[in-house]
């Protein structure tokens, strides 16, 4: 395995890593990455940021999600013509 | 096993038994109503032509979720592999002596300080939906199982028919698109 990255999966990394699921020694492979890559370290702090983003979006979308009256009077329609 | 102990089906109850449950599991996964609600009414319908094949061994709701199941594997592979379909754009050179270097006019900008901003707000959450709705849907929906229903990476494999390393370059993708849609939309509006 060659040590060096590319930006390409020095960012995949680090996207990775925005769910605890990289590992130590890529984790390693995309720190050297960044000490001398300025663009893929921006990428990695924006990332971060997008991550903190998500986590509000998540809080927002809970809740049980139903079909209304109409579109299940519609699917039991449709099942007993196929009974029949 | 005698008939009396066997799992009876009863299709004229499903909808009004399982349809909001089959619903709410679908919607997680596809996060979209009308797809949602199709790929429930397919389910019903395989599982009427598989009624005599039943075996009884599960109970109704488990064998429904089964064939749905199937079914959310197969549309998924349908948009996966729909050509011509929309496509993130690409973010890095992909082959020649550049392979994995960024593209320049990709190259992310510097962003205002973040402090500046405050994370409450609704408009924030609107545009980043909003660019997650922007997805190509193959990758939307492993964007949203992974990081909205928070879903184990292995969960996700197994649910789609997909590889690891599938999900996380599919993830990769999604997330620098993501970032390039924020900042035109909302941090360097």
């Amino acid at each position: 395995m060659k040590f060096k990255l590319t930006c390409d999966e020095a960012t995949a990394i680090c996207s990775k890593n925005q769910y605890g699921e990289a590992s130590v020694v890529d984790k390693i492979r995309m720190v050297f990455h960044l000490l001398f890559c300025a663009v893929c370290k921006l990428y990695t702090k924006q990332n971060t940021i997008i991550t903190k983003c998500l986590s509000s979006v998540n809080d927002e979308t809970e809740g049980i999600k139903k079909l209304n009256v109409k579109e299940k009077e519609e699917m039991e329609l449709k099942i007993k013509e196929m009974v029949e | 096993m005698s008939l009396e102990e066997k799992q009876q089906l009863n299709p004229e109850k499903w909808v009004g038994l399982y349809a909001d449950y089959l619903f709410n599991y679908t919607i997680k996964r596809v996060d979209n109503h009308e797809v949602s609600k199709d790929l429930i009414q397919e389910t019903f319908y395989a599982a009427l032509k598989a009624v005599p094949s039943f075996k009884g061994l599960a109970s109704e709701r488990t064998w429904l979720v089964s064939i749905l199941k199937r079914k959310i594997i197969d549309h998924y592979r349908k948009v996966n592999s729909a050509k011509g379909k929309a496509e993130v754009r690409v973010n890095f050179h992909q082959s020649g002596e550049q392979e994995g270097d960024w593209i320049q006019e990709r190259v992310p900008a510097k962003w205002p300080s973040f402090s500046d901003y405050n994370l409450e707000q609704m408009e924030l959450s609107d545009t980043l939906r909003m660019c997650i709705d922007n997805l190509p849907e193959k990758y939307a929906i492993v964007f949203k199982m992974k990081t909205i229903q928070e879903m184990e990476t292995e969960d996700i494999c197994k649910e789609l028919d997909i590889s690891s390393s599938n999900l996380w370059v599919i993830i990769h993708r999604a997330r620098t698109q993501l970032r390039a849609c924020m900042e035109q939309n909302w941090f360097n509006k």
